[in-house]
């Protein structure tokens, strides 16, 4: 599968279907196709994401440049962006934080599915964070609703109607048994949710009462199937939701 | 009315023959996909499942175009393709299905949203921040008519399913248009539409290399003319006709 990516991407096709019909029709690649997917799969051979290589991924209905070693998107992040956006409804703009927004995907396709009008105030404490989304921004015509800086959740300033974050929430312990793929490209920052996983979480959560105003007050979270039940039993009002899979992955944190 | 539908879906599923078949549905694909072409109709393949001998198992693509339907609903049923395969000397015969639907407009009714139940291929574990993934193929069905799309190749689940949910509400209605249509004998006796699927329709003779269609008795010369696209022309518009002379009884 991987490689059906990487040769589409050296035929200069986004989707896999380029790949599958190239191999169909028996088309010879042509010198510099073949070297840059050769280049393609020894990088592979690496344990590369396949997303690192290709340089760019889709995430919801955005394309979003993606570098090393930010967290690469995940597909069930892209169902947060759909549970937010349907749980905000189309009444009126949204002003929301991306509290550690990496490549900004998150708040980049939130921005694109929420009422026109809306805006968004990102940070995250990776430098390269920083760079990334506001190319990204830039790229998908919305810098100017679209603001990033290199500030930690707990210094997050502002007025808000709700925050979303998909904040590092692996248990330390869990950090070894991860693949390859994750475990030596991804940056450990964006995935070490300390002890419980919880970590990061719960400096969003601490700074959410002096950020948030309006109406909504609520704190939209990804993460781990064991994280809603810590955060009921700390007293938090949060109501989960399950992705695709069937796992328990995403709470609303109602203030 | 349906007949005049500016899009259909055409599905093609090698039957009996083992590799034979695989192979000669690969033909038929091709033969529909050159048809659509030189019609200057657009023609996307969406879902395809190769065997390791370079056939195909089934496929199903959407050809958007005026007269897209009128021309390719005559092809819903199976063809029989009998011809001595490369390592043989012996004819096999084998089959390959086709059901071709009147696509939906985008204006027309959209489905039930209880009525879908959407799945994702996600392995074991924890799933999530732990796993890198590049596999957002998603599979969505209609539990009342148990039809099913999936679909894979885009990068993004969400455009996966989008267009998994498009897919699902053209063949389901679709299916719905073309059994009213037949219940109302808008397309009478030997042309019963999608409703006949065992019904042997043609057969592609390579050894006496002609095609003959079994309800107009159109013998078309040149299997390979036939394959090209070419010689279907001629097979529809006989059908066609012989349409119309039913229609005027």
């Amino acid at each position: 599968a991987s490689a059906e990516w990487l040769l589409a991407h050296a035929l200069g096709g986004t989707d896999r279907g380029v790949a599958a019909r190239a191999v169909a029709a028996r088309e010879p690649l042509s010198e510099a196709q073949r070297s840059t997917f050769d280049a393609h799969i020894e990088r592979r051979r690496n344990r590369e994401p396949v997303q690192y290589i290709v340089g760019a991924w889709g995430f919801h209905d955005v394309e979003v440049l993606v570098e090393a070693p930010l967290l690469v998107p995940r597909p069930e992040t892209e169902e947060l962006v759909d549970l937010v956006a349907a749980w905000w409804g189309s009444d009126g703009p949204a002003r929301f934080a991306d509290a550690g927004c990496g490549t900004g995907c998150l708040g980049l396709a939130l921005l694109n599915a929420l009422p026109a009008g809306s805006s968004c105030v990102a940070v995250d404490v990776s430098p390269k964070a920083v760079a990334v989304s506001t190319a990204n921004a830039a790229r998908l015509g919305l810098d100017g609703a679209y603001a990033v800086s290199e500030t930690p959740a707990a210094a997050l300033e502002g007025a808000f109607d709700f925050i979303v974050s998909n904040p590092p929430y692996i248990p330390s312990a869990d950090l070894v048994d991860l693949d390859a793929e994750v475990g030596e490209w991804e940056d450990p920052g964006a995935l070490d949710g300390g002890p419980d996983g919880l970590a990061v979480a719960r400096d969003v959560l601490d700074r959410a009462s002096a950020v948030l105003v309006g109406s909504r007050r609520s704190v939209w979270l990804e993460l781990d199937p064991t994280g809603p039940g810590l955060l009921r039993a700390e007293g938090f009002s949060c109501r989960s939701f399950d992705d695709a899979a069937g796992r328990v992955r995403f709470a609303r944190v109602d203030l | 009315a349906t007949d005049s539908a500016s899009n259909c879906l055409v599905e093609v599923r090698a039957a009996a023959g083992g590799d034979e078949a695989s192979v000669f549905a690969g033909d038929l694909v091709g033969m529909y996909e050159k048809f659509a072409r030189a019609r200057g109709w657009r023609w996307t393949l969406h879902d395809r499942s190769a065997t390791d001998c370079g056939g195909v198992s089934t496929a199903f693509a959407e050809v958007e175009g005026p007269g897209s339907y009128a021309a390719l609903r005559f092809e819903s049923g199976v063809h029989r393709v009998q011809r001595v395969p490369k390592n043989d000397v012996r004819i096999h015969t084998s089959t390959a299905s086709v059901v071709v639907l009147p696509g939906a407009d985008e204006t027309d009714e959209a489905l039930d949203e209880g009525d879908i139940r959407v799945d994702t291929f996600r392995a074991s574990g924890a799933g999530g921040q732990h796993v890198n993934t590049t596999n957002s193929a998603v599979r969505v069905t209609h539990l009342p008519t148990g039809t099913v799309v999936s679909i894979q190749d885009e990068r993004s689940q969400h455009r996966n399913k989008a267009k998994a949910l498009e897919l699902l509400r053209q063949r389901v209605l679709g299916a719905k248009a073309a059994a009213a249509a037949a219940a109302r004998s808008e397309i009478r006796g030997k042309l019963a539409g999608s409703g006949e699927r065992a019904e042997r329709i043609r057969t592609y003779n390579a050894p006496h290399d002609r095609v003959t269609d079994h309800r107009c008795s159109l013998t078309a010369p040149g299997v390979p003319r036939v394959l090209s696209g070419e010689g279907l022309e001629d097979i529809v518009a006989a059908l066609a006709r012989m349409e119309a002379d039913e229609r005027l009884r």
